[in-house]
């Protein structure tokens, strides 16, 4: 199946973007301070990039979504803290307005399990680059200068 | 603005920059791109070009770069590119308007930086209101224990 | 405040409320302030504001009007009525009392008040920014609309949504209680359902947690109570920079779908396999870990797997995250002081992940969907846990960037001070361009021309402005140290985010007009280019200097800070070792007593 996670996903996509951008200004105060077609486009990527792990769930593929994220909410200013804050309130987001829109009952439990996990193992992802450049700076070594970052972004 | 002047002030990126002394990583080059954007992209608006500036200059605040070393770096970088400028057109109009969008990048440079250290200052003392009760509540514990082990050296002593 | 006892208001539905108000992390005193009287359905949350005690009286003097107002024109008022009169009357009195004393000018607060004339009928008053959310079947309604400037420009159709959320004063109150002798008061009303829930709060709470945590904390607590507390917990959690007050009150029960199922089955199935995930964390070496490397291995395992256990039981009976917040904060936070590493945390919540799984797969057996459910519950608690593992990182890495910051100024620039501590140092000086008397004039007639332009309140600042700019230009036509000029611009106090604004403001308003003034001339075309150019690097050497004040301006407030969480850091090993002596002399008089009997 294409599979069945991924399929559903699919469908909520633009619910998913909506709700996203609905609660923008709660995810973190500095969302309030972009465009919010800027916002949108931003958000389109996070979903796009779920959907493509639900696809086919790769480790690789999440740490590059993830790292990619990680230097861009770096970049809109968010301290450490508020990134990981920020990527699991998105992923929590996600989950509820699956809830919200998809019947209850079994399938859809499975289905947000499926997200839940993934939410679970991008959190980790964050916390792990985070440990990676606390372990370069104790080195003293910066492991992601301005300018890299800038190119993550 | 012209993609030819776009493309002759790249050329001048290396002498802004200072990279014979710096290396790629020298400071300020969140200031040379900004400006190479505001002269390359006419049709974007100024809001959205400063948005990318305060990114790069918030990116590398949170990394924890020392702000009045960033706002160095961005005038220096500003003052070589003048320079560089103004020896290098030929064309007074041109030289004028390039010159007119440095100063204005920079200064938005500036302003967030200063917006920026006021922010961070207000928190601090936010921090400091904090930190000044815990203090208290430490000094009555301490208090407390002082009292309490005189009393017991008097106990053993007797 | 307590909760009231729970009372019967109807024969079918039951009320049952809680109101409790914090004074936050970061301000010393609370100028919110509650009002809950279940027994007459009424409840009030205001949140003061106007300075050094000017907030907390406001709020004290609304709320004893409002509660007086209320009981006296019960007989007599409609219940709509009689709520928008008694915050007109609060409003009135505020403001009498803020004319009368100089100490409270300026003074005033925001409300919300709801009243419950009828168990399914809610009447809410509300001014300022201060909410009323509605929590039915699961999810979380807003019921008012702050009253911002920038919302009543949005309803007056003179700004666009888009241009609201980048507003410099989206923030600001439209309307507060005292402000002005009368007030307009906004009311609405809402029918109740069954199992409804109603939250009263200050923006201490809706300001410091998302709606989303508000959602599930407020459809996850088992009483109003326990949702007052944790609600106040979780802005608390969310930073705490302002004072937090909640009041829920519920209509019957309230209850959500996926919760229900994991607290009426879900926490009864886990705690039941408790024997299992102990098994499970025996034997993937979790006593041996180094985070209880001081305890044997049994009670290294009841310490981190029987703690983790019981922690996840309550947030499973209480659908919260709360309990595995404080079961990984306690122990990352030691570790992480005690200059451990990632990988030990990471091995203990693997262990952790894996026997929690291992309880969820077993329930599967039986029941899937339970299992299924459960799952999820166990996962976003140990999503919680990633986020204190996290948290602890990030402050790792402010401490380690501060030193990697301060060590490159220090070492790189040896004699750094505040206006070349670059990481590029300044080229050779040089002047850039000739002088001529065309340029003289130029830049002379440029000036002039931009200081008739400039008028307002503002002119001498913006004058003096183009003055520093002019002289600097024509004198040096190059570099320029305008540190002199950017000190007086920004005086001698350390500003406030309000007080920089309009100076930035002044120097970009000069700044523009002095360039236009300049490039309107009609003058060679060499000429007006060497002026702007001049300009250009004077105006921006003024906005660099004034940014450079601005942050040496800010540095004593960080030294004092770092100086006093040292003195703080010392005064804790004080009490930590006056802890020892104690335990010391309790022993010697044991011994003494001992001896002597």
């Amino acid at each position: 199946m294409e599979n069945s996670h991924a399929e559903i996903f699919s469908s909520l996509r633009i619910v998913m973007i909506d709700t996203l951008v609905e609660s923008h200004h709660s995810i973190d105060d500095a969302f309030g301070t972009l465009p919010l077609g800027m916002i949108r486009g931003q958000f389109k990527t996070v979903v796009d990039q779920m959907h493509k792990y639900l696809q086919s769930p790769s480790p690789a593929h999440l740490y590059q979504s993830v790292s990619t994220w990680t230097a861009t909410l770096l970049g809109v200013g968010l301290s450490p803290r508020s990134v990981l804050r920020t990527v699991v309130t998105m992923g929590d987001l996600v989950v509820q307005a699956a809830k919200r829109e998809l019947p209850s009952g079994p399938a859809t439990n499975l289905f947000l399990r499926e997200l839940v996990r993934l939410n679970f193992n991008a959190a980790r992802e964050v916390v792990a680059i985070f440990n990676d450049e606390l372990e370069e700076q104790r080195a003293g070594v910066p492991s992601i200068t301005p300018g890299e970052a800038k190119h993550a972004n | 603005m012209s993609l030819e002047i776009t493309e002759r002030l790249e050329v001048l990126r290396d002498e802004a920059l200072n990279t014979a002394d710096f290396g790629p990583d020298a400071g300020g080059a969140e200031v040379f791109d900004a400006i190479l954007s505001r002269v390359a992209r006419t049709s974007e608006t100024a809001p959205g070009l400063d948005m990318s500036l305060r990114e790069a200059l918030n990116r590398r605040l949170a990394w924890g770069e020392n702000a009045s070393a960033i706002t160095v770096d961005g005038e220096s970088v500003c003052k070589r590119l003048l320079a560089a400028v103004l020896r290098s057109f030929r064309d007074p109009e041109d030289t004028a308007r390039v010159v007119v969008i440095i100063a204005e990048v920079s200064c938005t440079a500036a302003s967030h930086l200063a917006r920026n250290a006021v922010q961070r200052a207000s928190k601090e003392r936010a921090l400091q209101r904090r930190e000044m009760m815990v203090q208290r509540q430490l000094a009555a514990a301490l208090g407390q224990q002082d009292e309490l082990i005189q009393s017991y050296s008097t106990e053993l002593k007797s | 405040m307590p909760t009231s006892p729970r009372v019967m208001t109807d024969r079918a539905l039951e009320v049952d409320a809680s109101g409790k108000t914090d004074v936050g992390l970061l301000r010393s005193e609370n100028q919110d302030c509650i009002f809950v009287d279940q027994a007459q359905g009424f409840y009030v949350v205001l949140d003061g504001m106007g300075g050094h005690q000017g907030g907390a009286t406001a709020s004290r003097v609304a709320r004893d009007v409002m509660v007086e107002t209320i009981a006296q024109g019960r007989e007599t008022w409609p219940p709509g009525k009689l709520l928008v009169e008694a915050c007109k009357a609060a409003g009135s009195a505020v403001h009498l009392q803020a004319r009368a004393d100089r100490e409270l000018h300026g003074m005033g607060t925001t409300v919300v008040a709801l009243a419950m004339p009828r168990v399914n009928q809610a009447l809410i008053a509300h001014v300022g920014d201060s909410r009323a959310y509605l929590l039915r079947k699961g999810r979380l309604r807003r019921l008012t609309a702050d009253h911002t400037i920038v919302a009543e420009l949005v309803s007056a159709g003179k700004l666009t949504p888009e241009q609201a959320i980048d507003h410099p004063h989206a923030s600001v109150l439209s309307r507060n209680l005292g402000g002005l002798q009368t007030t307009e008061v906004d009311l609405l009303e809402v029918e109740l359902e069954e199992a409804d829930r109603l939250l009263l709060c200050s923006d201490g709470l809706n300001g410091y947690a998302t709606r989303n945590a508000i959602e599930q904390v407020l459809s996850g607590a088992a009483t109003p109570e326990e949702a007052t507390t944790d609600l106040i917990e979780l802005a608390k959690r969310g930073g705490g920079g302002d004072n937090i007050s909640a009041v829920v009150v519920e209509i019957g029960r309230a209850s959500s779908e996926l919760p229900e199922t994991i607290e009426e089955t879900g926490a009864g199935a886990w705690w039941s396999r408790r024997p299992l995930f102990m098994e499970v964390c025996r034997s993937m070496g979790l006593g041996t870990s180094p985070l209880a490397s001081s305890l044997t291995e049994a009670d290294a395992l009841d310490l981190l797997g029987g703690s983790f256990c019981e922690a996840m039981y309550l947030d499973l009976e209480g659908t919260t995250g709360i309990h595995i917040w404080t079961y990984a904060d306690s122990l990352v936070k030691a570790w992480f002081e005690r200059d451990g590493r990632y990988g030990p945390v990471k091995e203990l919540f693997d262990v952790l992940r894996a026997a929690a799984l291992s309880v969820a797969k077993d329930v599967s057996r039986s029941d899937e969907d339970l299992g299924v459910c459960l799952e999820i519950a166990l996962l976003r608690a140990l999503i919680v846990g990633e986020m204190v593992v996290g948290g602890q990182i990030s402050e790792c890495i402010k401490v380690a960037n501060e030193t990697f910051a301060s060590r490159r100024v220090t070492t790189d620039l040896p004699d750094a001070t505040f206006a070349n501590v670059a990481t590029v140092p300044f080229s050779p000086t040089e002047s850039p361009m000739p002088v001529g008397p065309e340029v003289n004039k130029c830049l002379a007639d440029g000036a002039g021309a931009a200081k008739e332009q400039l008028g307002g309140d503002e002119y001498l600042m913006l004058h003096a402005i183009i003055d520093a700019a002019h002289s600097s230009a024509s004198e040096f036509c190059g570099e320029a140290d305008m540190s002199a000029a950017a000190i007086d611009l920004y005086g001698t106090r350390l500003l406030t985010e309000q007080e920089i604004n309009p100076l930035l403001d002044g120097l970009e308003t000069a700044r523009v007009a002095h360039l236009a003034a300049v490039d309107a001339l009609q003058v060679s075309p060499v000429a007006r280019a060497t002026a702007l150019c001049a300009l250009a690097l004077a105006h921006q050497s003024l906005f660099h200097a004034f940014a450079l004040v601005a942050v040496d301006a800010g540095k004593p407030t960080t030294d004092r800070l770092r100086e006093m969480n040292a003195s703080t850091s010392l005064m804790r090993a004080r009490l930590e070792r006056n802890e020892q002596h104690l335990a010391h002399f309790e022993v010697d008089i044991d011994t003494v007593e001992d001896l002597q009997s």
